[in-house]
This record gives structure tokens, C-alpha cells and sequence, in this order.
């Protein structure tokens, strides 16, 4: 299950419905219900800036590959969920030439084999590609380029291939001319349709898709015959086709080094990777014809590389960013994908510039290629080889797309040029030249010692709260129920101390039958007994762990100390830890005490709300221990993950240095209770140490030049000034990456790339590099058209803790709300006034003068949701916890980030008119998806069951007034007997009422790695519900005013500038 | 303006002189430091080891010599001194004197801008030092 990427637009449902109608109307003007052009299906695709339609989308769909649409941020998937049939029919008729296999009466086009074509709907690589072009719209889109500053540098290569190259820079998501078609005026551009044009792109045109003679491999499934451009060209009508068919096509004599290069280098073969090409081979097995080119052309042989027609030092032509070459948006995802050219321009337009990267993302629809062949990367910048370098010398020399370096290719690289296509020949066994996105098998020069093996020891402490609470029992529960499945094989290994106001070392070496422990009393001068059995590999020594771990339970019930000496656990480990690297895990139930690490309680009610709250949301002093500590461990290779179970104060700010630095993880469960958190807990450690990990691990972005990499936002600790080194790295780590301008940039596309050098927990080095490609634009318009809201938000709210930190919490509400209205004010001054009517939008009928770019078109209420979340609200709010959860942010991914934020919020009740929509009657529990809400208590009433999923929790809002029936239904118990503090979950009861609860919920959990606790609130609950009432952020709180008064003081603000 | 009435040789500006000199060396050397790490040539950690080493000693070394411009009446010494102690001040107050090795490199250009400042600061104190001392000495 993918994750749900967006929160809902509050108006979600009527924009639909708008759509809907105007969908219906645009229909039935075109006469006969006749789909609107594919042109423009396309460009609303583009566009679709559709508010993300999460709640009722996602939920239930994984999400697919979704338009590379710059600034929109959900997948589209609600088309997914309802494509209505008439738009089924629409492809048919709008594609004919692609669909002809699916509609008899047309007639095949060229040479499109049966079996090409039957074997063309089952790829999958294809189906993604939105944008098609045709004769008429060629124009306006070169004029598009135009704008984008992007060339038709193919021209010179393909003459004859006029009528088709204009489409060939259309990078999907990127400039088409905004003033032709009207935003998003058919939301319906699903994603099962494009599936099912798997010949939806024009050949010759498309630089991604090679039509390389042999050998056929993937991607070119949908091309069966080479080089046919009419069969994928859908667009055109039959007429139009005839008449590209005689030039629109690379001439056959063009083939003819290509052949020769196919007899000169046979070995491009041994490059196939049989295992994920397979689907291609079969393709090739059952073509029945031959070749018409192969027997066209007489292959040439003995043709030197050399005596190639191709001219010396002519370069391919760059390559395009295409949503198929790009990184995928999970991985990398920049906050604007078209970059200004120079500094002043990005000052002006006041968009912070950056990229979140989230190197381990659970992304299934997009896996990372593994490659084991020569890792080529250039000899100056470092940068590895990637899809937009760009060849010269017919494959002699490459051109390094971030330094402008020119390279030679090694010569086991070595392929020559398809001149038809201006790709290698041997591009689809190249999936690193594909895709933006691989992993190469590191080679020995990228190991500074052996492999290291995955590492846990567990550091738990036995105070007398641990007890008492029940955390220890929970943690040693949930560590046996883990073991089974960490990573790493035979590989890991595990040890395990324990602490109160003495060190308790446990030896647990398999041949000793039990576990030894030692204990050290002696706390000024750490001593680790000499034994190097503290460490053991986890397969060998299992069943003395399992005993170790019965024995420390049974053990430290008589405790009874209230002291806790995490510095010198910490220190003990630490000197274990050190030969191996790997993970610490701590838990830890009081605010440290003990001679080293000694944290003093700060006082806090007395300066929360004044300008001093900044102090405590900082280390203290004595948390200069932890600071050093961490770097002390980051240079061992080992991160810390924290679990804090205070009653108390525990100085969170203090202890977080601890993961920040070693790129560890925080988890803070204020007053622990076993009975109520301990679920959470249990899910969220045994995730901890089950989950895929990359150890010893180092990260570097290059970008080319002219752009400067400013901050980073994470967990990490910068070793040199753009050398990320994280100890671990997993899934639930992500970092965002603050850029600047430095210099006027002069080409037309910049270049960053992300490397992860890490050790796979089987024991392999691997390289992850994630490319992203971005075109430098000149003009406003493009800039704030290619927004993205989620990488924007994000930012601005890591901007906006760092300001928080560094000055004030109030400086950091205003900054965010300045961002916006300077955002917004440099809209404003930079639109033409032409422009302004079609791709502006307003937010509310009172607004008219509040001009937003479509993309942007949801910050203002980010900004709300921003200024009176938990992280930086006026409300007195526990330093702990607001640490806690400036910490997180920092370190989530874009979805939970954006999630917190801007919570979804369900209805737990099925309503009427969730029927289905042909037969009316009403759908099974199961098959419905759950729209959601407004965060407004227009949308609350006191006869409905709610929850609100904000990715740390869920809270679940019981009303008094709901129907007996119901709450019995879904409780299994009436109102006046739920109780909040014991309620651990639904239970399970078979009713239609139930199920959908109960699916609901399980949707909500399945979005998130974190384990969300149900939090019960009850409408009569005094205490509760002013909690909850206050995260419906777009009312009126205490916090500030409602999202409408903002609108309008956002106008006013704007109309002053 | 007893800076410029005292007669005959004048110890305390000899001594200022030195000093100036001793600071002048390790802004000298700060800056070398920083220089080697933006170059990537040492990392993070060693450049705040090394760097922090100096930082105190600076502090102290310029707050002893302006205070004792204000004790033996030197005021336009001490006023031309007193920005300075108090930007120290400042910076040990908040904590901020020290280099943290996770974050150096946020703001190593804003480093090198202070760093410079300093070294024109401390340079200009050199020459006054050194002119009020020959006045002096020349002066009868």
C-alpha cells in the first residue's frame, strides 16, 4: 500500500462535482459525447492541479505512477476509482491507430504484428507516457519550448522528422502553453487510461524510446516493428497518417550503420540481465515476422566504430526529463521543477528552492534497478552516469550532465549510437541509462573495511519506573517477537545491557549455556569487562539471548532505584559498539542522571509563551555530552534510536542530539503506560529493528553548476561540507535539502544527484544514485505553474523550525505567514494581467482580488495549519513534546509531514448515499472508500463517529447524540460505558457498521510506518475535547483565527505590498 | 587622553603591542582553519577541536588588555576596545563563542566574514598601539 500523499482540499467534493459538470458540458458542445481531444486530455493532465482528493483515493488505491504534473501533488487517482465508461470509449475513438487491437473494425496501420500487439497491453513501462503529440498541436508546443527556453537541438539529427520532433523536448509535467487550454476542465484523465496506450508516443520523437533494430527488449515492446512511427503516433487521424508515413520516419539508410555496429559489437548481448528482461525475450521468441528493417538493410559488416557516418564530436542531443527518465517523485522530489536562471530571479519570486530525498522509500511501483556492471562516473565532479548525460563521438565520449565535463567511455562500456534514435544501442540492458534512479554494486575501492554486519544492542534501563509502567515487559516482548526477523541472516548480531544506577553486562557467548552478567558499580571510570562476548552474532547464540532476556524480566521486578545513568550506559555501549558500527536502541524512563550525561530538570511553566520557551527547545549546556557522544558514535558507524518513557521532564531537547546527529530515530511516549501505549510501542520498536536497513552509510548531492546546496534538514552529521554521514538509513528517514543560486546558470537544464554509498544488510556495498533533471526557465509564470506544494510546505515549515530555534516561536509564525504573502505578492506583481484569468485561481468569492497560482493554490492553508500546529503554536504547549515533534518533522517524509499538518478527517459512519452508482444499491462495507473531510466543525455534529488520522495518532470523536444502535454496533458497548484511558481498539463485531470502521481505521494505519494509537474523545470529555477541537485548524481557535479570516487577511496584505 | 601625555618608554603599550600581535596570529591561524575546511582538507570535528582551542584565550587576552586601558585612564583605547569586548560577551553569554561541529558549516561564510573583520580590527589596534608607544617614547 502506497502512501497516501496528500491531504484533502476542503472543497474536494464540490470541485469534483464542478469538473464533473463542466466535463459533461465540454461533451456535449464537441457534439454527440464526444471525448475532448487527446491534446487536451494531455495538457489537463499537465495541469491537473486538482486538489489532492486523498481521502478518497488513496486510501483504497495504491497509488499509481501519477503524471509527473509539476505542482500537483496527489496521484490522480480518484479517476482510478471511477473512470466512467464513456471515457473508456473516448480512447478508442481518440486513439485509433493505438487501440486498433482492441477495436477489430480498424484497420492494423503498418507492420504492427498481432503478437507485438497483443503483447504490447501487458507492459507496463510504456503505459505511463502521457503526452502525445500531433501535426496540428506541434506548433504550439514548439511554441511552448520556446518559452521554456528549450530546444529542438533533434532537428539536425532528424530532418525528415518535422512533423513529430516538436514533441520530443515535451518533457510530461513540463511547459505546455498555459493560455490554450483551460486549467483542468476534465479532471478525468485516469491512469487506467493510460494504460492502456502503451502506443501512445511517437517513436522517432521520443528519445526514450529507442526503436533499436535488435536487440528488442522492454521498452520497445510497444514498437514492435522498429520504426514504425504511425502505429504509435495516436493522434492524427487516418488521413494525417498516410501522409506523415512517407517522411516522417528515418530513412532506411540511416539503419544502415546501426546494422554495422550490431555485427562490430556483438557483445552488447552479455549485458542483458535475463532475470528482468525476461518478459522482453518472450516477446522476442513469438515474433513470428521477420524484421522488415533487418531485411530492408543488408547488415554492413566490418564497419569500424571510427568510419561511422555519424560526424566527429556531435553530441546526442540532451535528453529530456521525462517522468519515465526522472527519479521517481518518491525518492526525489524538488519544490520547483523548472529552475530560474539566476539568483535575483528566485529572491524575487521568494519559493524556497530545495529537494527532499528519501533514499529508502517504500516505493513498490517504482523498484531500484541493482546493477553490477563497471560503475562509470566523470573524472572531475564524481557524478555517476545517468540517463541525461550526453553521448559524443558515437559513443566514444560522454558529457557529464552536472559538470559539462567530457569524458571518455571506459571500454567495457562502450556502445555505439543509434543514429535513428540518438541513444545507445544497448540502452535497454542500461537501466541506469532508463531511469534516474539505480543502485551499482560497489566495487572494493568503495569499502574502507569489510562489510559490517546489522548490529543491535539494546541499552534498557531498569529503574524502577521501567517497571512499574511496564515498559520493560512491552520491550522484551517485543524484541523476542522481533528476532526472528531482523535483517541481515546470519549476519546480525545482538547484545544486550541493562542499567539503573550500575551497568549490568551480559555475556552471552552460545557456549556458555546461560548468560553471564556482570555488573559494575563503578561510575566515574567506565570499565567494560575484557570478554567480547557483549556482541554476538544472533543465529549462533539465539536461545541464550531468548534466556538472557527472561532473565533480565523476572530479574529486575525487586527493583526499586529511581536512578538512571544513561551517560555511562551510553559510554559502556558505546566501547562495545565500536569495533562493529551499527545500531544502538536505548530506552530510557527518566531525565538522565548519574555522573556523566547529568541533565539538570529546566523549569518551564513559568517562561512557555515568552521569548525564553526558545531556550528550551535548545540542548542545555550539560547536553554537550550527548552532542559529543553522537559524533563520537557517527564516526563509529553506529546510531542511536531513542525511546523516551518519562513521567516527567526528560529534556527531550537535550537528548535529540543524540539521533539527530547519528541519523538515529526519537520516540517519545510521555507518562507510559503499558495498558494504553504500549501497542505503540511494541509496533513502533518492533518496526525499528525489523525494517530494511543501509549501515555505514555516506550520502552526497552534486549539483551542477550554479546551484549551491545551502542546508540540509535531517538526521545526519555533515563529515565535509557536502558528505552526509548516516550510520543508518532506512525507510523512515528523509532529508530535505535547502539550495540556493550562486551563479547565473547558463545551461538548460541543472543536474542533481543524490549518491548513497551504504552496506546492504546481506552484506553487499551498494551505490544508490537518484538523478533528477530540472530545465532553466526565464519567465515568472513557468516558475510559480511548476511549484510543488508539498516540497514547498515542508520547507517552509523546516525553515520555520530553524527560526524557531534560532530566535522565537512567534518569529517563526510570522515567517511563515511573510513567506505566503510574499510568495503570493510576487505572483501578483509578476502576472501579466492576460494571464491572469486563466491560470490563477481564487479561494473564495470574497477574495476576488486573492490571486493564487494553481499550484500554490493550497498554501494558505498550510500556512493555518502551520501556525497553529503543535510544533509552533501560541498555546502553552509542553517543551517535551513540542521538541518531540519538531525533531520528527524534520525527519518524516513529505506525506506524514504534509498529514501532520493537515490532518484527514473520516466520517466512522457509512451515510446513504454510498451506494453504488449504477445499480443504487448499497456497496459492502469493503469496497468503500472514505472521503475526506473539512477540518471544520461545520462537519463534526454530536450523532457521528470521527476520526482524524494525523499520522502520530488517530483520534477518534464519539458524539453523545449518536444513535444508541450505532455506538453499540461499533463498540460493542453504549456511550457512557467507553472509557477513554482503557480503550485499546475497535473490536471486532459482525455488522456492516463494524467492518467499515474497522477498514477505515486499518486504511489509516496501513499510510504510515509509524503505528498510530486510537485516542478516544468523547464529546462530553472536558479534557479531550478541547484537544481535539483544536486540531480542526480551519475554525477559529484560541491558536488564531479561521482560515477564512486569513484568506482575507491575506488579501488585504497582498493589496498593500 | 592620557594615552598620548604618559612620557618616556611605556610599558603597557609594549606589552599591548604583543598581545595585538598574539591575537593578529590566531585569527591568522582561524582563518587558515577555516579556509582548510572549506577546502574539505580536515572535517568537522578536527577543525572545532583546533579552532575552539583558541577561542578563550582570545577572549581573555583582549578583555585583560581593555579593562586595563580603563583602569589606568586610557579611555580612547578602552572605547576603541569596548565593541569588541562586548561582542565577545555576547557571543560567550549565548553560548554561541564555541564552534559545533554539526553546525560549521551552515555558516562558515559568515565565519570568514567575522573572521576578517576581526583581523582588520586587530590590525588597526597594532598600528595605534605601536604609534601611541614611539609618540610616547619621542614625545620629550
Amino acid at each position: 500500500m502506497s502512501k497516501r500523499v496528500y491531504p484533502t482540499d476542503p472543497n474536494n467534493m464540490l470541485v469534483q462535482q464542478q469538473q464533473q459538470q463542466q466535463q459533461q458540458q465540454q461533451q456535449q458542445m464537441q457534439g454527440g459525447g464526444f471525448p475532448p481531444m487527446p491534446m487536451q486530455q494531455q495538457q489537463q493532465q499537465y495541469q491537473h492541479n486538482q486538489p489532492p482528493q486523498v481521502g478518497q483515493v488513496s486510501l483504497a488505491q495504491p497509488t499509481g505512477y501519477s503524471s509527473y504534473g509539476v505542482g500537483q501533488p496527489t496521484p490522480p487517482t480518484t479517476q482510478m476509482i471511477s473512470p466512467p465508461p464513456p471515457q473508456q470509449q473516448n480512447n478508442n475513438t481518440t486513439y485509433p491507430p493505438s487501440t486498433n487491437n482492441y477495436t477489430p473494425t480498424a484497420p492494423p496501420p503498418v507492420a504492427a504484428t498481432p503478437t507485438a500487439a497483443a503483447a504490447a497491453p501487458t507492459t507496463v513501462s510504456t503505459s505511463k507516457r502521457q503526452y502525445v503529440v500531433d501535426a496540428d498541436n506541434s506548433a504550439m508546443l514548439s511554441n511552448a519550448m520556446g518559452n521554456l527556453n528549450v530546444n529542438n537541438s533533434s532537428n539536425h539529427q532528424y530532418p525528415t522528422t518535422t512533423t513529430t520532433t516538436p514533441s520530443n523536448p515535451q518533457p510530461t509535467g513540463y511547459p505546455t502553453s498555459p493560455t490554450t487550454y483551460p486549467v483542468a476542465s476534465n479532471p478525468m484523465p485516469p491512469t487506467t487510461q493510460q494504460q492502456q496506450q502503451p502506443y501512445g508516443y511517437p517513436v522517432a520523437s521520443n528519445p526514450t524510446m529507442p526503436p533499436t533494430p535488435t536487440p528488442p527488449t522492454t521498452t520497445t515492446v510497444s514498437n514492435p516493428t522498429p520504426t514504425y512511427p504511425v502505429a504509435s503516433n495516436p493522434i492524427p487521424p487516418t488521413t494525417q497518417q498516410q501522409q506523415q508515413q512517407p517522411y516522417g520516419y528515418p530513412q532506411q539508410q540511416q539503419q544502415q550503420p546501426v546494422q554495422g555496429y550490431q555485427q562490430a559489437y556483438p557483445q552488447q548481448q552479455q549485458y542483458q540481465q535475463p532475470q528482468q528482461y525476461q518478459q522482453q525475450q518472450q516477446y522476442n521468441n513469438i515474433q513470428p515476422m521477420p524484421n522488415p528493417m533487418q531485411m530492408a538493410t543488408q547488415p554492413v559488416s566490418n564497419v569500424p566504430y571510427h568510419q561511422a557516418p555519424t560526424p566527429s564530436h556531435q553530441y546526442t542531443e540532451q535528453v529530456v526529463p521525462t517522468p519515465e527518465n526522472l527519479c521517481p517523485k518518491s525518492y526525489m522530489r524538488m519544490s520547483m521543477n523548472a529552475i530560474p536562471h539566476q539568483a535575483s530571479t528566485l529572491s524575487k519570486i521568494h519559493i524556497p528552492l530545495g529537494c527532499t530525498i528519501h533514499p529508502f522509500a517504500n516505493d513498490e511501483a517504482n523498484p531500484i534497478p541493482v546493477i553490477s556492471s563497471t560503475i562509470v562516473r566523470c573524472k572531475r565532479c564524481r557524478a555517476y552516469i545517468n540517463p541525461f548525460i550526453s553521448w559524443m563521438d558515437g559513443g566514444g565520449r560522454w558529457r557529464c550532465n552536472v559538470c559539462d565535463m567530457i569524458n571518455d567511455t571506459p571500454q567495457d562500456y562502450f556502445s555505439p549510437i543509434d543514429l535513428t534514435t540518438g541513444k545507445r544501442a544497448d540502452i535497454n540492458t542500461r537501466p541506469e541509462l532508463v531511469r534516474g534512479c539505480a543502485e551499482f554494486l560497489a566495487t572494493s575501492e568503495y569499502t574502507i573495511r569489510g562489510p559490517q554486519p546489522p548490529s543491535y544492542f539494546f541499552v534498557i534501563d531498569v529503574c524502577y519506573e521501567s517497571i512499574v509502567s511496564g515498559m520493560l515487559n512491552c520491550a522484551i516482548e517485543s524484541i523476542k517477537a522481533s528476532l526472528d526477523n531482523m535483517p541481515g541472516d546470519s549476519r546480525a548480531r545482538i547484545g544486550i545491557l541493562t542499567f539503573d544506577d550500575s551497568l549490568h553486562f551480559y555475556n552471552l557467548k552460545s557456549s556458555f549455556g546461560r548468560p553471564k552478567m556482570y555488573v559494575v558499580t563503578e561510575m566515574d571510570n567506565i570499565f567494560v569487562p575484557p570478554y567480547e562476548e557483549f556482541l554476538v552474532n544472533l543465529k549462533e547464540s539465539r536461545t541464550i539471548i531468548d534466556s538472557c532476556l527472561d532473565l533480565i524480566k523476572q530479574m529486575e521486578r525487586k527493583t526499586q532505584k529511581v536512578e538512571s545513568c544513561l551517560g555511562s550506559a551510553l559510554k559502556a555501549a558505546l566501547q562495545i559498539c565500536q569495533g562493529v558500527g551499527g545500531k544502538i536502541v536505548v530506552l530510557q524512563s527518566y531525565i538522565p542522571r548519574g555522573p556523566f550525561g547529568k541533565l539538570p530538570i529546566r523549569e518551564f511553566q513559568s517562561v512557555l509563551g515568552t521569548k525564553k520557551e526558545t531556550q528550551l527547545l535548545q540542548p542545555q549546556d550539560a547536553g554537550d555530552f550527548y552532542k559529543d557522544l553522537g559524533l563520537a558514535c557517527s564516526s563509529h558507524h553506529l546510531s542511536v534510536d531513542l525511546f523516551l518513557f518519562a513521567t516527567g521532564y526528560v529534556d527531550v531537547a537535550s537528548l535529540q542530539c543524540l539521533p539527530q546527529i547519528t541519523g538515529g530515530e526519537l520516540f517519545y511516549f510521555p507518562a507510559f503506560i503499558a495498558s494504553r501505549d504500549g501497542q505503540t510501542f511494541a509496533a513502533n520498536l518492533m518496526h525499528t529493528l525489523t525494517r530494511p536497513t543501509g549501515w555505514e552509510s555516506v550520502m552526497r548531492v552534486r549539483t551542477s553548476r550554479g546551484i549551491s546546496t545551502n542546508v540540509y534538514h535531517g538526521n545526519y552529521f555533515l563529515k565535509s561540507s557536502d558528505l552526509l554521514s548516516l550510520p543508518t538509513v532506512d525507510a523512515d528517514k528523509s532529508f530535505t535539502l535547502q539550495m540556493g543560486i550562486s551563479d547565473t546558470i547558463t545551461s538548460k537544464y541543472v543536474a542533481i544527484q543524490t549518491a548513497l554509498l551504504y552496506t546492504h544488510s546481506c552484506g553487499e556495498r551498494r551505490v544508490r544514485v537518484l538523478t533528477v533533471s530540472v530545465p532553466v526557465v526565464h519567465t515568472f509564470p513557468e516558475l510559480f505553474k511548476y511549484a510543488d506544494i508539498a516540497v514547498v510546505t515542508s520547507l517552509i515549515s523546516k525553515m520555520a523550525i530553524d527560526k524557531a530555534l534560532a530566535s522565537s516561536l512567534s518569529d517563526a509564525r510570522e515567517a511563515i505567514a511573510n513567506k505566503c504573502v510574499d510568495i503570493l505578492t510576487a505572483y501578483k506583481s509578476t502576472l501579466s494581467s492576460g494571464a491572469a484569468s486563466s491560470s490563477s485561481v481564487t479561494l473564495s468569492p470574497q477574495t476576488p482580488k486573492l490571486l493564487l497560482p494553481e499550484s500554490l493554490k493550497h498554501l494558505p492553508l498550510y500556512v493555518v495549519a502551520m501556525v497553529k500546529n503543535i510544533v509552533f503554536t501560541s498555546k502553552a504547549t509542553n517543551p517535551d513534546i513540542r521538541a518531540y515533534f519538531m525533531h520528527r518533522m524534520k525527519v518524516v517524509d513529505l506525506t506524514s509531514c504534509l498529514n501532520f499538518f493537515y490532518p484527514q478527517f473520516y466520517s466512522l459512519l457509512r451515510t446513504a448515499q454510498q451506494t453504488d452508482q449504477t445499480t443504487g444499491e448499497p456497496l459492502p462495507s469493503t469496497s468503500i472508500v472514505p472521503t475526506t473531510l473539512k477540518l471544520s466543525s461545520d462537519q463534526l455534529s454530536r450523532a457521528g463517529i470521527f476520526i482524524l488520522v494525523n499520522g502520530f495518532a488517530i483520534y477518534m470523536y464519539v458524539g453523545e447524540a449518536c444513535p444508541p444502535q450505532t455506538v453499540f454496533d461499533v463498540f460493542g458497548c453504549d456511550f457512557a460505558s467507553l472509557d477513554p484511558m482503557t480503550f485499546q481498539g475497535l473490536s471486532i463485531f459482525d455488522n456492516e457498521q463494524s467492518r467499515y470502521a474497522r477498514k477505515v481505521i486499518e486504511m489509516a494505519r496501513a499510510n504510515y510506518s509509524e503505528y498510530q494509537r486510537i485516542i478516544l474523545v468523547k464529546s462530553n470529555d472536558r479534557q479531550l475535547n478541547p484537544e481535539f477541537t483544536s486540531l480542526l485548524i480551519e475554525d477559529r481557535t484560541l491558536e488564531g483565527g479561521s482560515y477564512y479570516e486569513f484568506i482575507l487577511q491575506l488579501q488585504q496584505r497582498i493589496q498593500k505590498n | 587622553m592620557y594615552e598620548l601625555s604618559t612620557t618616556g618608554f611605556d610599558y603597557t603599550m609594549l606589552l599591548a603591542l604583543l598581545s595585538s600581535g598574539v591575537l593578529l596570529a590566531i585569527v591568522v591561524y582561524e582563518l587558515l582553519l577555516l579556509t582548510d575546511l572549506e577546502g574539505n582538507d580536515i572535517n568537522s570535528i578536527e577543525f572545532c577541536k583546533k579552532y575552539n582551542k583558541f577561542i578563550m584565550p582570545e577572549y581573555i587576552v583582549q578583555a585583560v588588555f581593555t579593562v586595563w586601558f580603563l583602569v589606568t585612564f586610557r579611555f580612547v583605547l578602552f572605547l576603541l576596545n569596548a565593541p569588541v569586548l562586548y561582542y565577545h560577551f555576547q557571543r560567550y553569554q549565548t553560548r554561541t563563542h564555541k564552534n559545533d561541529p554539526t553546525k560549521v558549516y551552515s555558516h562558515t561564510s559568515k565565519m570568514g566574514n567575522h573572521l576578517m573583520l576581526k583581523l582588520v580590527f586587530y590590525m588597526v589596534m597594532f598600528f595605534i598601539y605601536l604609534f601611541v608607544l614611539l609618540f610616547n617614547f619621542f614625545s620629550d
